[in-house]
């Protein structure tokens, strides 16, 4: 039997995040059929308590003998635990928002990215807003959401393609410091552009709920990075009559055998699939398929990591490989539309399918970022 | 100041990064520094002054026993070298056992020695670390704590190697800072292999020499760029004359007819010398210096340099004499 570690961070926007991973990756490993597999779950709190972080790790490795851990964690945390696992060679894999971009940090042996490629995901947005005939646009984040460099990928995707960025604006943290009220000067000023908007959770859903208060039939078109596709969220969030385009990395309506037994699988388990829940069943279907290679390799994570990065695997999202270079998954995206459901709330359309993500992720990575590192200390981004 | 209090033994700027994130992260309570110029010693020490932290300059190999009075008073949690120009005492190293630690910039144990970034960027190598160990009795020879990967890219010359190195540390020491103030137990690290320890002393003069009869082209290529900023160049001769070649490519489409290497073939421009080398292949030198300076086309050519001038390695000049 081999211990597999999954570090789960707690959310104040998404109270059920470690649940779905945990469920999440159950269901993967039973539909991968592994018997082998003990999965041993410890709590890290928002991922800000550097003590409890590493001190959890730490005991994962050697008190429950681990042979992988997957973290949800942002870039900072995986710094924190990075000489951690190279001193102890083993393998950290963490479950990556992909606010941030690979280059922020050193690569190491130690550590892949399984990745829900949110910063790749706002590059091919703001670039289907080029391509779609928008020479001008304005960026609407939020001060939460700002602090990562999925900003540079959003504005290089609309730059790079021959458009310019005629604004940005970043709200406020709180519902009362949401505000979007200079929209309506900058859109004067620019009225061709379109927005490109980049938010997660709360801010998502102020975002559609206040562009439709503040511009209602004005609204021009905007393009958003996929944590504002996320179907839960848009469930909840008020659609706002405009046109809402963007590039998903995963959804309900993709359709693919595995992806609907996967829901159907997060279902019976009394839950309703999400991108939590996918991480979590890709995390066990990489676990399972690499159990010989980690008994073989003596559980050196340097080594394990090399075998996972030659393989590909099977998501509901599509096929999953890793790039040699930056250690860090990449998956076909889904470019998507918000429409409006039959409650007045927002619904997501899949549009089409976008498999060569290569030469987007090499521009990506390519950026040069000086001293620039994303400032937040928090565990992660999420939907 | 953080529970962890730490110590930094280092040589000069390559240490920069690594003093500003300790103290920025409040972890550094004193800097010993050998071996550096003046200036750069009087503004670290204004530094420790500002920030209240212990200082120490040792002049030579001679006076190190002062680090240990120094080091018993200060009574630091840890103690980080890097770059730290001599070799600690051993009764130095057993009094703080597992207490120092070393930040060598190359791959060990298969680069051990004073100077790996010359020796990595020599051998052509195309990746290099920087390896965070414990100090014991011998050089670089303890166990590994961690090791940070580096690729080398084409055109990285000494000072740019040793600028990413440096940069990889000062993130390195916070690493290394923040295992030891979380970590529950002892940091014990991987036994070195010694079966593939290779120990590389201090290069001489002949080691940063050009031997144009028998290195190729890229061979002559990795010795420049491993010398660059770091030696002025690497050494070649014209007749009596040492010369410096600091930068140098490889051009694959120039054609000349083939003969002896070392010989000047071309003057691109009237700025870039090309020089055959042993492999037939064309290297050419933007920029020429001696030991006092970059050489303009003018005083080169006083001192005979021209086209179908030999470049020879300094014990061919004696032997023909």
């Amino acid at each position: 039997m081999l211990n597999i570690g999954l570090l789960l961070p707690r959310s104040p926007y998404y109270n059920s995040l470690s649940f779905e991973m945990s469920a999440g990756f159950k269901a993967g490993l039973k539909h991968a059929g592994n018997n082998d597999i003990r999965l041993i779950t410890d709590n890290i709190g928002f991922g800000t308590d550097k003590q409890q972080v590493y001190r959890a790790a730490e005991k994962m490795l050697m008190d429950d003998d681990t042979a992988i851990i997957f973290a949800f964690a942002g870039m900072r945390t995986t710094q924190l635990l990075r000489p951690l696992f190279m001193s102890a060679n083993r393998l950290l894999i963490v479950l990556d928002s992909g606010a941030s971009l690979p280059q922020e940090w050193p690569v190491s042996p130690n550590i892949l990215y399984l990745s829900l490629n949110n910063a790749l995901g706002a590059r091919l947005a703001a670039k289907r807003a080029a391509h779609d005939g928008f020479k001008e646009g304005g960026m609407v984040t939020n001060y939460y959401d700002g602090g990562y460099l999925h900003t540079l990928a959003l504005t290089e995707g609309f730059t790079s393609n021959g458009g310019a960025i005629r604004f940005n604006i970043a709200t406020g943290y709180l519902r009362e410091e949401y505000k979007l009220d200079a929209l309506t000067e900058h859109l004067d000023k620019y009225p061709e552009s379109c927005l490109l908007g980049l938010a997660s959770g709360d801010f998502a859903q102020w975002y559609y709920e206040d562009t439709k208060a503040l511009l209602g039939n004005k609204l021009p078109a905007s393009y958003v990075a996929p944590f504002m596709l996320e179907e839960n969220l848009l469930s909840r969030s008020v659609f706002n009559g405009g046109v809402t385009k963007g590039v998903a990395s995963w959804s309900k309506k993709i359709v693919n055998p595995l992806n609907n037994f996967f829901m159907e699988s997060m279902k019976s388990m009394g839950r309703e699939a999400s991108l939590f829940s996918l991480l979590g069943w890709e995390a066990a279907t990489i676990s399972a398929s690499v159990t010989d290679a980690m008994v073989q390799n003596n559980f050196q994570g340097n080594l394990i990591g090399e075998v996972i990065k030659t393989a590909s695997y099977e998501s509901p999202r599509g096929i999953i490989r890793f790039n040699d270079e930056w250690n860090t998954s990449l998956s076909p995206m889904y470019e998507a539309e918000v429409s409006v459901a039959d409650d007045g709330k927002c619904a997501l359309n899949v549009t089409g399918k976008i498999n060569d993500i290569d030469a987007d992720f090499s521009q990506m990575v390519s950026a040069e970022l000086g001293e620039t590192i994303s400032g937040w200390f928090n565990s992660y981004t999420c939907c | 100041m953080n529970e962890i209090r730490i110590a930094i033994l280092c040589g000069g700027p390559f240490a920069f990064p690594a003093l500003q994130k300790l103290a920025f992260e409040k972890y550094l309570c004193g800097v010993a520094i050998g071996g550096s110029d003046f200036r750069v010693t009087a503004n670290i020490e204004e530094e420790c002054k500002k920030n209240n932290f212990a200082f120490l300059e040792i002049n030579s190999g001679r006076n190190i026993s002062q680090l240990e009075d120094w080091l018993i008073e200060l009574k630091p949690d840890a103690v980080f070298s890097i770059c730290f120009p001599y070799k600690l005492s051993n009764e130095l190293i057993q009094k703080f056992e597992g207490q120092i630690y070393n930040f060598h910039p190359g791959p060990l144990p298969e680069f051990r020695g004073p100077a790996p970034i010359f020796e990595v960027l020599k051998k052509g190598r195309r990746e290099t670390a920087l390896t965070v160990h414990r100090m014991d009795a011998e050089y670089d020879s303890g166990n590994i704590i961690f090791s940070e990967r580096i690729k080398i890219e084409e055109l990285f010359s000494y000072a740019a190697l040793a600028e990413k190195l440096s940069r990889i540390t000062g993130m390195a020491v916070v690493n290394l800072a923040e295992m030891l103030k979380f970590s529950r137990s002892k940091i014990a690290g991987t036994v070195q292999d010694e079966c593939t320890a290779t120990f590389y002393p201090f290069p001489k003069d002949s080691d940063f020499e050009i031997d144009w009869e028998k290195m190729n082209s890229d061979e002559v290529l990795n010795l420049i760029r491993a010398c660059s900023d770091w030696t002025r160049g690497a050494i070649t001769w014209l007749g009596e004359e040492k010369l410096r070649i600091p930068e140098a490519t490889i051009d694959s489409s120039l054609k000349y007819p083939h003969g002896r290497p070392g010989i000047i073939v071309d003057l691109l421009d009237e700025q870039k010398w090309v020089v055959r080398s042993v492999d037939q292949k064309y290297i050419v030198i933007p920029q020429i210096s001696s030991d006092f300076g970059v050489l303009g086309l003018n005083y080169l050519r006083e001192l005979g340099l021209d086209i179908n001038s030999e470049f020879s390695k300094n014990n061919q000049i004696l032997n023909h004499n």
